[in-house]
């Protein structure tokens, strides 16, 4: 009988119109017991002192920030 | 057996010579560049099918792209470039099958910008398959090995670039850094690898030109190579100024769970770079916390909203069996988990900028363990094993995330013979200062990091 994990993944990528072979669902799993508690941390964090930047442009500072130095 | 000998390697072969001295002795009529572009192929022929990194020659193209060079700062010299942009007889197919974004056979402007300075192309450097990886041990072309034990990852994306500088297969070639991927192979190999701020050269014929986090740049052996080739890429000098009145800042969260003897070699550089007259200081940067979960989401769905649903499916079976699964697992991925890593990319990014009143320059190690073995990538930290991919992206992403210019330099090797990096990030608009304080390193410690050679360059042919 599958496990409760291999439950959700197939069934969430049969709504997005795909299948999971067992090596699928092997290196899903290996990759969501890395990074799944990293994810948890991050949607359990508070961000609401996180500054607002709707025109983030990687290419230079935030915007309002000028240069320093 | 390795060597800090910088005559170790320089035999009668022209590619012992680096990127510049190249360039100069062929405009000096010391060097003829026919013969030059010969050696290269040559060496790539003798040495590569150890390595594996470099995944395409073609000897008439270069022939034609010197026949047609122009006078430039790069007149002649054989570079090799990422499997990531376009060149006009060849379609890039980004370490796969085939690429999946539609980029076509054409000029990339990373092919015009090098056209442009006179350089060669002379052959496409091995990459992980899409660039999902930091290892380079899973590509259409097969792994790709460490200059200094082929048995270990040259590293990813760019290892095939990392690699073949390393190994003394040209002096020079580009990457492209989306969450680390000009860096880690950097530390890896070796080698001296600087991701550019991002938008500084345009991504035009590039496969990740959707890609708000993703850079090119050049790995070279040493900071005088790796200016002059940057300078190539965004076509305007990047003058060098001295370093001794720069500011460095330590940044204590990323030397936390580093293996020692990486930590110490490190810490021996910025050690090295404070007694040259540099000011030295801790700078906290606020949100690295979430760095790591927060550039791996940007780059899995980005990566996933650049293909087309359908497409990307009939494009799995062309895919190794980690990177279909991991293609899978992007849509498992709730979105408001991107909302909230744009959030931490924001805090990022204004922490940068108040780092800026603090230190000119912020510096950490590069990768927090050494290459990993092909046959196995796991690393092992002070906290126990995890996955190379894990360990890295930990350390590099908040260059990608905040769109900062960050440059790996040698710092030294562990009692393994394996390199180490020193990782060194600036303001956007200053990757210039990164060349400076690396070029202060290489003065401080007398090259010995930079001229350091892999025992496989230091074998002579039969």
């Amino acid at each position: 009988m599958e496990d409760e994990f291999a439950t959700f993944v197939r069934s969430a990528l049969a709504r997005a119109g795909t299948e999971a072979d067992e090596t699928d669902l092997a290196v899903i799993r290996l990759a969501d017991a890395a990074y799944g508690p990293d994810r948890e941390a991050l949607m359990s964090a508070d961000l609401s002192a996180a500054p607002v930047e709707h025109d983030c442009d990687p290419s230079r500072p935030p915007s309002g920030t000028g240069r320093v130095r | 057996m390795t060597s800090a000998d910088p005559g170790a390697a320089r035999g009668d072969h022209p590619q012992d010579l680096s990127l510049r001295e190249q360039a100069r002795a062929i405009a000096a009529g010391e060097l003829d560049a026919t013969e030059l572009l010969e050696a290269t192929l040559s060496r790539i022929g003798e040495r590569d099918p150890e390595l594996n990194s470099i995944a395409d020659t073609f000897a008439n193209e270069s022939a034609r792209m010197l026949n047609e060079a122009p006078e430039g700062p790069l007149h002649g010299v054989p570079v090799a470039v990422k499997d990531m942009f376009a060149l006009p007889w060849r379609e890039p197919r980004d370490g796969s099958v085939r690429n999946v974004t539609g980029v076509q056979a054409g000029e990339s402007a990373v092919y015009r910008r090098l056209r442009d300075a006179g350089a060669v192309v002379v052959g496409v450097t091995n990459m992980h398959e899409h660039g999902a990886g930091s290892t380079g041990h899973i590509s259409a072309y097969g792994p790709c090995g460490n200059p200094w034990d082929p048995a270990r990852c040259g590293g990813g994306s760019s290892g095939g670039s990392a690699a073949a500088v390393g190994a003394r297969l040209v002096a020079g070639a580009v990457g492209t850094d989306g969450g680390g991927s000009i860096r880690y192979p950097a530390a890896y190999c070796g080698v001296t690898g600087l991701k550019l701020t991002w938008g500084l050269v345009p991504c035009d014929g590039y496969t990740h030109a959707f890609s708000s986090m993703s850079a090119p740049g050049p790995l070279c052996r040493d900071t005088g190579d790796a200016r002059l080739l940057a300078e190539a890429l965004v076509g305007r000098p990047l003058e060098g100024h001295r370093a001794q009145r720069l500011r460095l800042g330590v940044v204590p969260g990323f030397w936390e769970d580093v293996d020692p003897e990486i930590a110490e070699l490190c810490q021996a550089a910025v050690d090295e770079l404070r007694e040259a007259g540099m000011a030295v200081t801790e700078v906290p940067l606020e949100g690295i916390e979430h760095a790591r979960i927060a550039t791996v989401l940007r780059l899995l769905l980005e990566d996933a909203a650049a293909v087309p649903p359908p497409t990307a499916r009939e494009h799995e079976p062309d895919l190794s069996p980690v990177g279909r699964a991991l293609s899978k697992y992007r849509s498992l991925i709730p979105a408001e988990a991107l909302v909230r890593a744009d959030a931490v990319r924001a805090i990022l990014r204004r922490s940068l900028v108040d780092a800026g009143t603090q230190a000119d320059v912020l510096v950490w190690p590069t990768v927090a363990a050494p290459a990993p073995a092909i046959e196995d990538t796991t690393v092992q930290l002070p906290s126990g094993p995890v996955p190379a991919d894990y360990a890295n992206v930990r350390m590099g992403g908040v260059a990608n995330l905040t769109g900062a210019p960050a440059l790996s330099a040698p710092v030294g090797l562990t009692r393994a013979g394996l390199p180490v990096g020193l990782h060194l990030m600036t303001h956007w608009r200053d990757p210039e200062r990164l060349l400076d304080v690396a070029e202060l390193l290489e003065q401080v410690t007398d090259r010995r990091h930079v001229d350091a050679v892999p025992p496989m360059a230091q074998k002579t042919p039969a």
